[in-house]
């Protein structure tokens, strides 16, 4: 048994999604899961894919028991759930590399093949961001495809394809199960399902009120509606009303007749006899269609047909051993790279780095054009004489706000990109735990904030030299050879590092709490702001140390004779506060909260 | 927690007191006096002969002599070329509640009255006019 489930539930709040549903899908079966709108066909699904967790019930894919399984649940799953969310900003191919990257496994070279088989191959350069809905189907079966899994799961992968497209993806699924894949589709296209399908769930209101085979299925089914047009509808219609096993109806633009095959066969025969031309008979509604409106509109009952196999039954279980699971620190790697991948990709983080590259060098030149120096900051009045004054005067600067911002510009933004674009079902349903996004979100956003302050510090003395090595006068008017003053100002420039990993924590925390890049971005600006404030206010040491933007000064004691590093101590552990606690909060948070599968 | 921190700042007693500010603002233009001597090539004693001490109050009397403000007094003395050759120089501050502080000349005029000082490679800051310094608040 590839799928099984026993009494499954869900509520979200005071909702029943899912109220005792038993859903039994074969090795190699295409299995339809029916019902209408909020019936709960996306929640089993998402129960499925690992996005959900049941209140209740027992879920068992491939052998493995949900409740059982910590790591490597996906392992031989794929799908996709609600409509197809990927990165805009990347091409078709490279959200692919992204989520083999995730999944750990060495399938790049079957990208190509993925794309093609799912119709998406010309598209696969193309930014994401200009594909249709229907391409976008197509690159969440490529995504699922090239995980060459032995469960496949696809929510209505038929919407906005075209009908020759969804014709190619009626063949396509069934030559997957042909091959020995488990499909698992939902579909509001009843004749598709029906031509598609092995077994059907009929489900109504969180409940199963059909399970069994196509076959089993149209044994209890209704007769099919057609539609026919005659030459003379109101002679058609009191003949067919005399055929035993037709029941017709006038409708605008003819009739309905609902009959079996052999009954219909009669009628259409008798009416020729009768003179009566047919000018059309259009299949209105399938047996399966109509049993799912009885089932699922009128209210009717039909006896469930039983599976055929006893889902409770485990002697023919056949359990097939895990994939190897892979290494927490090689998945959170393979986060942290994809996150700096994408990272790469944006045109704001180069224009950032480009910033904070040549923005010295554009200080350098704005200063020889005025005879003024900076004298309201420290150092600024020695810019002219020494080229160590530069880095410090910008290194003051930035840590009033410039530091704040460009660490949030990733991390306020590095879980909130993911609520705006919708792809967190996309991301977690690969082969990594939440805990490793989430921690290698944290990397990349750390390794985002240590990159801009290396960059600027060295971009700030490399254009601090071009205005000349002459010692520099310190904060205790001695002057500092070129040597001392270079190893000062690179110490100077580290200590912006705890109180700037403080703030990445700020704005990753409110990413994750708010799911807005504005307020993860803004937020921690401002509070730089409001604390840079607070500074101005005289008080007692302990309150000015507890304040993260503090720590930008901490490396004013290394300039002093004899030197103090106490605040150097102090900003490092209070930054430190600053980082574990908001991380740790809403990494509770983030484990816990719930995926939209829409 | 931040509205917490201004009420406490607001409430409790500067780290910022007269002995650090003298400590400090005297080390510091002891310093830059000899700097200013060399610059000038002018000859000068070491600067622990110079025994430079700093007396500072802030300008309304009515303030304790403690506190970030903008109206911090120094008067320096030191002595010139030995015993017997005392000189003062005043200053007014501007200490941060970060402990930095800019020490703005106020005379003499012959010691930090102008931004630059002449000398024979051309015109340089004079580092006496005003200056900047931090001390420890602990």
């Amino acid at each position: 048994m590839a799928i099984s489930g026993i009494g499954l539930a869900k509520s979200f709040g005071q909702i029943e999604a899912v109220a005792g549903i038993n859903l039994t899908v074969a090795a190699g079966e295409v299995h339809g899961l029916v019902g209408p709108n909020g019936a709960g066909k996306s929640t089993v699904m998402a129960m499925l894919l690992g996005l959900v967790e049941p209140d209740v019930g027992e879920l068992t894919v491939l052998g493995r028991d949900r409740a059982r399984v910590e790591r490597g649940w996906l392992d031989g799953v794929a799908g996709f759930i609600g409509t197809p969310a990927f990165y805009p900003y990347l091409s078709g191919r490279r959200n692919l590399e992204h989520l083999v990257r995730l999944d750990g496994t060495e399938a790049f070279d079957r990208i190509d093949s993925a794309l093609t088989t799912a119709g998406i191959g010309d598209a696969a350069g193309r930014k994401v961001r200009g594909y249709s809905l229907g391409m976008r189907q197509r690159l969440a079966l490529a995504a699922a495809l090239v995980r060459a899994p032995e469960v496949l799961i696809l929510d209505e992968p038929a919407n906005g394809l075209d009908p020759a497209a969804a014709r190619e993806l009626r063949i396509l699924i069934r030559g997957l199960a042909a091959a020995g894949t488990t499909v698992l589709l939902s579909s509001h296209d009843m004749a598709a399902m029906d031509e598609m399908c092995d077994a059907i769930t009929v489900l109504r209101s969180g409940r199963t009120v059909f399970e069994g085979s196509v076959e089993e299925m149209r044994t209890v089914a209704p007769a099919a509606s057609h539609l026919l047009s005659t030459s003379d509808d109101e002679a058609a219609g009191r003949l067919a009303a005399g055929v035993p096993g037709v029941r017709v109806k006038m409708v605008p633009g003819g009739l309905e007749v609902v009959a079996g095959q052999p009954e219909l066969d009669h009628l259409v025969i008798g009416l020729g006899a009768a003179d009566i031309a047919v000018r059309s008979l259009r299949l209105k509604r399938t047996a399966l269609e109509s049993l799912f409106f009885r089932l699922t509109e009128s209210g009717d009952s039909v006896e469930p047909v039983k599976s055929a196999i006893d889902p409770t039954d485990r002697t023919g279980v056949h359990r097939i051993a895990p994939l190897p699971a892979r290494g927490p620190v090689r998945s959170t790697v393979a986060v942290w790279s994809g996150e700096l991948l994408k990272l790469a990709a944006h045109g704001w983080t180069r224009v950032a780095l480009g910033l904070c590259l040549l923005g010295p060098f554009l200080a350098v030149v704005a200063l020889h054009a005025q005879s003024s120096v900076p004298q309201d900051t420290l150092f600024g009045r020695w810019v002219h004489e020494s080229g160590f004054a530069l880095p410090l005067v910008i290194l003051a600067f930035s840590g009033q706000w410039v530091l704040p911002a460009l660490a949030a510009l990733v991390a306020g933004n590095v879980f909130a990109a993911e609520d705006h674009h919708g792809t967190w079902k996309t991301l977690l349903t690969r082969s990594c735990s939440r805990s490793q996004i989430f921690v290698g979100k944290i990397l990349a956003a750390v390794s985002w904030s240590v990159v801009v302050v290396v960059v600027l510090g060295a971009s700030s003395v490399s254009a601090g030299l071009l205005m000349g090595r002459q010692p520099l006068v310190d904060l205790s008017g001695v002057p500092q050879p070129a040597g001392r003053a270079l190893a000062l100002v690179a110490l100077s420039w580290v200590s912006a590092l705890p109180p700037t990993l403080g703030f990445t924590a700020v704005a990753a925390c409110l990413s994750v709490l708010f799911r807005r890049s504005i307020v993860g971005i803004g937020g921690p600006v401002l509070l730089g702001l409001l604390m840079a404030l607070l500074g101005l206010v005289d008080g007692p040491a302990l309150a000015r140390l507890l304040m993260l933007s503090t720590g930008f000064d901490a490396w004013h004691g290394l300039w002093v004779d004899p030197e103090f590093t106490g605040p150097l101590a102090v900003s490092s552990a209070v930054s430190a506060i600053w980082f574990v606690i908001p991380i740790a909060v809403v990494y509770v948070v983030f484990l816990r909260r719930p995926v939209s599968v829409n | 927690m931040l509205t917490a921190l201004m009420l406490v700042s607001g409430c409790s007693q500067s780290a910022i007191t007269d002995s650090r500010v003298q400590k400090s603002v005297g080390a510091t233009f002891a310093n830059l006096w000899v700097l200013q001597q060399l610059d000038q090539g002018h000859p000068h004693p070491p600067v622990d002969a110079l025994r430079s001490d700093a007396s500072c109050h802030r300008a309304d009397p009515a303030q304790p002599a403690a506190g970030a403000a903008a109206d911090w007094v120094c008067s320096i003395s030191w002595l010139v070329d030995g015993p017997g050759t005392p000189a003062t120089a005043l200053y007014n501050l501007d200490v941060m509640p970060n402990g930095c502080y800019t020490a703005d000349g106020d005379g003499p005029s012959s010691l930090n009255g102008s931004a630059s000082l002449q000398t024979e490679s051309g015109p340089k800051i004079n580092p006496l006019f005003r200056f900047d310094g931090c001390f420890d608040l602990r």
